[in-house]
């Protein structure tokens, strides 16, 4: 019993962590993306630089 | 097989910890609290899934790591001396047949806490890893509480899973009394999980948790963490009556359930030159003294205290065992020297500066507010840690780094201009350079000690 209670808050955790890891780390990445496509616009960032 | 279902499923994920290193480090993390292999199915003990996970992580940080800012504060610095210094010290180690397995440990979690705290650029990456620090925490807890109210904790039920980094009682109560503060804040300002009636009473549910599970442990060092950790939250609250009513509600319900075992525990206080326990600490402590006196410089080196010998009060001696340190102070003192301990102590004390530095600058600051909040609850943490602390050698497990990690990443964004997005540009230039604008008088909330926009340091 204890066990199986053990496993699904152990299960619940890691999914909850991997999706909102992911959610923040994606949304990181699209803000970052707008970022550098501002800073090429306004010619702080050369294209090759940008990775 | 539930438990090879659970292995199975952190296999399949560690891929991902290539393309989203962050996720890696915290999934390491998690994995190293909770020790789940060893909680739930011992039979896959064996299973190296914290090496799996450290080699995708680190791997992810080399290859795919795109920031263009890391967090750079002086702790990662300190961080890089210490774990040179403790590489010196292992290798004119007193016990070095023992020394190199403790040394690998310990420079696992210092790297798995390096990684971490260089990721600490962004308010939502705090908040993940306070989640990291007290899910894992809350889940002993809800074990620990279940166990107190059933059985009356009788001191030897309520630990963590045997192996873990929780494994010992005092150990566990000193991190849930940490974490009570953090999850007051988690309450009060989480950014991921959204704030309704539902989570606000699950937080405090967990809380109460804590708090049970805290008395199940029959801890005295526990107790005293808790103590501390609830004074400084109510000495730095803003509505001090309310706080002094949550802890007396808290403690309230704890001493209703705590059994006769656990008064009888706390009364040993009093009378703590006539118990073996007391007398081993106090024992352990003089013995790292006397290493430290002998070898100021390298110290005595990891597992020096397994040379200590104690007397019991009914006269035998015992020899040649694992001998803990009893206070992670002295543990480093007699492991490391003077220099070591300088080393942790310094971490300790800036992590503490960091945190309160935050909590003054922004405690007027509606928009920067929840900087002020993570800074106070952390700062009831991080001292709640290092007194529980004072009486288990926790200096080298992974729990005790959460919150200079936290205090990092305040330092980070105390020193950007706009912390809104998750990947601010300008650099901490650490706490040398915090301490001298603070005392040249310039205004706090909007320090001059930045780079330029886009002048950080890149990486990969």
């Amino acid at each position: 019993m204890t066990l199986t209670v053990l496993f699904f808050l152990s299960l619940f955790s890691l999914l909850g962590l991997v999706y909102l890891t992911l959610r923040v780390e994606i949304q990181a990445a699209r803000e970052r993306r707008a970022v550098e496509q501002q800073q090429i616009m306004l010619g702080q960032l050369r294209p090759e630089t940008r990775r | 097989m539930m438990g090879t279902a659970l292995v199975g499923l952190i296999l399949l994920i560690s891929p991902l910890a290539l393309g989203f290193p962050v996720l890696g480090i915290l999934l390491y993390q998690w994995v190293d609290l909770l020790a789940p292999d060893k909680l739930i199915w011992h039979h896959l003990t064996g299973m190296p899934l914290s090496m799996v996970l450290g080699v995708s992580t680190i791997l992810g940080f080399v290859v795919s790591w795109r920031e263009r800012v890391f967090n750079r504060s002086v702790l990662q610095w300190f961080l890089i001396a210490y774990a040179i210094w403790i590489t010196v010290t292992t290798v004119y180690a007193m016990v070095p047949e023992h020394a190199w397995w403790k040394w690998d440990r310990t420079i696992k979690v210092l790297l798995a806490t390096f990684l971490l705290a260089i990721a600490m650029n962004s308010r939502k990456r705090i908040e993940l890893a306070l989640w990291v620090f007290v899910v894992p925490i809350v889940i002993y807890a809800a074990r620990g509480a279940l166990l107190t109210i059933q059985i009356g904790g009788s001191g030897e039920l309520v630990t963590g899973a045997d192996g873990s980094f929780l494994a010992d009682r005092t150990t566990l109560a000193t991190c849930q009394a940490a974490a009570i503060p953090v999850l007051v804040f988690l309450s009060r300002e989480s950014l991921l999980i959204p704030r309704t009636a539902l989570t606000r009473m699950a937080m405090w549910g967990a809380i109460a948790a804590c708090a049970l599970s805290i008395v199940g442990t029959a801890s005295r060092g526990g107790m005293l963490a808790a103590a501390v950790a609830f004074a400084v939250m109510v000495v730095r609250s803003d509505r001090k009556l309310v706080g002094l009513v949550g802890v007396a509600l808290l403690v309230g319900l704890a001493l209703l359930i705590a059994p006769d075992e656990w008064f009888n525990r706390m009364a040993t206080i009093k009378t703590y030159d006539q118990d073996d326990s007391s007398a081993s600490r106090i024992g352990s402590w003089n013995f790292a003294m006397d290493v430290a006196r002998r070898s100021p410089w390298v110290g005595g080196g990891f597992a020096v205290f397994r040379l200590n010998q104690f007397r019991l009060s009914n006269g035998d001696i015992l020899v040649g065992r694992w001998n803990d340190s009893h206070s992670w102070f002295f543990e480093t003192l007699g492991e490391q020297g003077y220099i070591g301990v300088a080393l942790l102590l310094f971490m300790v004390l800036a992590s503490a500066y960091y945190l309160l530095r935050t909590d003054l600058a922004f405690a007027k600051n509606a928009e920067r507010r929840w900087e002020a909040l993570a800074g106070r609850y952390c700062l009831a943490g991080l001292f709640g840690m290092i007194s529980g602390g004072l009486f288990v050698g926790i200096g080298c497990y992974q729990p005790f780094y959460v919150f200079p990690v936290i205090a990092a990443g305040l330092a980070h964004l105390y020193a950007s201009r706009e912390h809104g997005a998750s990947h601010d540009v300008t650099v901490n230039r650490g706490f040398l350079t915090a301490a001298k604008a603070m005392a040249s008088g310039r205004p706090r909330e909007y320090p001059t000690m930045h780079r330029p926009r886009g002048a950080g340091r890149t990486l990969g």
